[in-house]
């Protein structure tokens, strides 16, 4: 039995993610995969040194151009190497973090306790089907965000509506993530299925659709001016120093512990409520 | 057997990563310690008379230890040796903004010594530092420059000249101009020198495009030493026998230009500029050669039929806004020799509306006031004034960095000394001082605050030091001897 969310819930449900940032050891996955991403925002910067110039240059080289191999075009396509190794390491990586996050949440919403190392043993032993619906969830995103634009690009050229639909693409990306928000979920909570999970997923946001919608949305809109202003190299290139690229990439992992974290708890918390526990 | 195989691809991966190319790095880190010291470089630039000594010297300092540090890698590292050597010419610019001539010459030097091996830059080098000793009319030290560059590469220059940059040829003959504008003696010999450098080379060149550019440099020199006919004999053979080359077209408004303005057969220069507007009807030359036969057409008041001239550029050459306002505004000359005064402020209006970014369109405000001006039309002319202020602020406002900048604030303060307000006046042409004083308004500027305080504001001490310093700064001014004698009479 699926429950429909009260607006008390609602305000219950945020009430306790606030509480729940006086554990810090509940923002460890995020850290660790902080972590990561400034590995991979390193390794982008260093692309000349070894080792990473052995795979790097020729990749780059191959898919961008030779001038992107100088100072400072490299920072041209830093935001999207940065977002597309992100993604990958969401896939590979991330998605182990957020079971786990899920996890741990959920034993601290019943019970008060997160342990770290068997919320991680859970993830790892979910870890492909946690991988598919993360592919699946990707896919139909991407298809809404990317390949709206393109398709606009291709039937009406770079025009003056470009840039409406590009924002039009963020927002109804959201929708197609939010109808599958609480598969991961299913999966690392009750253990379910793929096509259970998925199922799951669906009715719980069918009842819930708006405060999904809102779980979603508020994280995301914070995020979103620095993703977008440091996908447009070309105006920051202009108006400042290369390095401010870095600083709005920098600021993209460090702001997204934190809306990660309500992203994960806030979901976690509604499923719970959703399946009345 | 799994924990090998995971062994071996971590060796392959290792081995993929760790082979790259050695440059890659160093090339990096002086790219990007050349834009941090590029970037203190375009700060400087926006407004350099805004820059203290300190800017100057520590913008001058990153450049300086660039090369320092990265001249040692500039033979094996091709893009090193470009950032180097751009640096020294950013070196070069800097002591220039400062005016500081004789740090440039060992800049200069410098780079003559240490890109011994690279003609282009060697030859660029060199030309650079004799062009620095022109300006300090320092002309033997100038000819000598170029006497150096020309005998290092003379032997190979004339077996194959076109293996080195086209500059390199002209360098005999630049040697002979300099020694004319220096009013140095035996500058005719030099001239016959070049010449016959450049017969030396005809005999034994075969392709065409060569050859013309030979020809051209003969012709030029027996042109510039006032030997029109031969001049015009030896563009001729290249139009007759060189007739499919790209240079056609120029040479023949060559000989047209000859026959113009140093033969005065104007039967003659208009038979070569209509060969120009039938063969070459939309090369850059029919567009010059139409206004020509146009201006003679004008000056033997067969004005209706020199408007039709001018029609033909805007008509041809709609968006090439030097030619075609050069037109109008010849057009609008027609009218008012036809004394059609409405027409003739209609053109002028045009031009500015059109072609914004034209000298005459910059000039055309003013020009309508001055016109009604010189007819008695006072009332009117002030108001033309008045629009004329209005017009070059919208500028202003609408074009901050143009290259026309100075003069519009120049014609600016043209307008205000027309309305009588003097003190307005004498403001904007100070800003020219100050803030353009590297552009050609800075002369004019002179020349007019000299004038408004001479004549305007009487204040004698104020005209006689711009003047002088008019005189001090362009000895080579064409107006000089009138601000001399003007100069004389305030004194």
């Amino acid at each position: 039995m699926i429950h429909k969310l009260r607006l008390k819930q609602f305000w219950a449900i945020w009430v306790d993610c606030l509480k729940a940032l006086k554990y810090p050891k509940l923002l460890t996955p995020f850290l660790l995969f902080a972590f990561l991403e400034f590995l991979i925002l390193g390794m982008l910067l260093n692309f000349y040194e070894a080792p990473f110039a052995g795979i790097l240059v020729p990749l780059i080289k191959r898919f961008f151009g030779e001038q992107y191999l100088h100072y400072p075009n490299n920072f041209v396509i830093l935001p999207f190497l940065f977002q597309n190794l992100n993604l990958l390491l969401t896939g590979v990586i991330g998605v182990v973090i957020v079971g786990m996050a899920i996890s741990m949440f959920a034993e601290f919403f019943r019970n008060q306790k997160a342990a770290f190392f068997a919320s991680l043993n859970l993830a790892l032993s979910k870890y492909w089907r946690l991988i598919f619906i993360w592919f699946i969830e990707t896919v139909a995103v991407l298809l809404i965000t990317v390949g709206g634009p393109i398709c606009y690009i291709q039937f009406l050229g770079k025009g003056g509506g470009f840039r409406a639909v590009e924002v039009l693409s963020f927002f109804v990306g959201l929708w197609i993530f939010a109808v599958f928000a609480y598969a991961t979920i299913g999966v690392i909570w009750d253990g379910l299925k793929i096509r259970e999970a998925l199922k799951m997923s669906l009715r719980i946001f069918v009842k819930n659709w708006f405060f999904t919608y809102v779980f979603i949305f508020i994280p995301n809109i914070i995020i979103w001016p620095f993703n977008y202003l440091a996908s447009q190299t070309g105006f920051v290139l202009s108006k400042f120093n290369p390095q401010m690229v870095v600083y709005l990439l920098m600021t993209v992992i460090l702001l997204s512990i934190f809306t990660n974290y309500f992203l994960v708890t806030t979901l976690t918390r509604c499923y719970l409520f959703a399946k009345g526990e | 057997m799994r924990f090998r195989y995971f062994v071996l691809s971590g060796f392959i991966f290792l081995g993929i990563a760790c082979h790259t190319d050695r440059w890659l790095s160093l090339e990096y880190e002086a790219e990007r310690n050349f834009f941090a010291a590029g970037k203190s470089f375009e700060r400087l630039l926006i407004h350099p008379k805004a820059a203290s000594e300190e800017d100057f010297v520590r913008c001058r300092t990153l450049f300086r230890n660039f090369i320092d540090r990265y001249i040692a890698y500039s033979d094996s590292s091709k893009r090193v040796s470009q950032l180097v050597k751009q640096a020294f010419l950013n070196l070069a610019s800097l002591y220039a903004l400062e005016e500081k001539f004789r740090e440039i010459i060992s800049i200069y030097n410098e780079m003559i010594e240490r890109f011994a091996s690279d003609t282009v830059f060697l030859t660029m080098s060199y030309a650079a530092k004799a062009s620095v000793y022109e300006q300090l009319a320092e002309y033997d030290s100038a000819i000598a420059v170029y006497e150096s560059l020309f005998d290092r590469f003379k032997g190979e220059l004339k077996e194959n000249p076109t293996r080195f940059p086209p500059f390199l040829l002209e360098v005999p003959i630049r040697i002979a101009r300099v020694a004319r504008s220096g009013n140095l003696s035996g500058y005719r010999e030099r001239y016959a020198r070049a010449r016959s450098f450049y017969l030396q080379i005809i005999q034994k060149r075969s392709r065409q495009e060569d050859l013309v550019g030979l020809y051209q440099l003969v012709a030029q020199s027996y042109a510039e030493t006032g030997s029109w006919e031969k001049a015009v004999q030896i563009l001729n053979k290249i139009s007759s026998q060189y007739a499919d080359t790209s240079q056609v077209p120029y040479v023949l408004l060559e000989i047209g230009n000859i026959y113009l303005s140093k033969m005065k057969n104007f039967q003659k220069a208009i038979t070569y500029y209509r060969k120009i507007t039938d063969r070459y009807p939309y090369s850059p030359p029919a567009a010059t050669a139409h206004l020509y036969i146009g201006d003679m057409l004008f000056v033997q008041n067969r004005v209706k039929e020199a408007r039709e001239e001018y029609r033909k550029v805007i008509k041809k050459f709609e968006n090439h806004a030097q030619f075609a306002a050069s037109a109008q505004f010849r057009i609008g000359l027609t009218y008012e020799k036809e004394e059609d005064r409405a027409n003739a402020i209609n053109e002028y209006e045009w031009l500015w509306r059109k072609y914004p970014l034209t000298y005459e369109a910059m000039i055309a405000p003013n020009y309508v006031g001055s016109y009604l001006k010189k007819n008695g039309l006072n009332t009117l002319a002030q108001k033309a004034f008045l629009r004329a202020v209005d017009r070059y602020k919208e500028f202003l406002e609408k074009y901050k960095r143009s290259e026309w900048t100075p003069l519009a604030i120049l014609q600016l303060a043209r307008a205000y000394k027309e309305l009588g307000k003097y003190q307005d006046a004498v403001r904007e042409a100070q800003k020219i001082l100050a803030d353009y004083k590297n552009t050609d308004a800075v002369v004019d500027a002179y020349r007019f605050l000299g004038d408004v305080y001479a004549d305007d504001l009487k204040d004698i001490n104020s005209a006689k030091y711009y003047y002088a310093l008019l005189l001090e700064k362009f000895p080579g001014y064409p107006f000089a001897q009138a601000v001399q004698r003007k100069l004389i009479q305030l004194q």
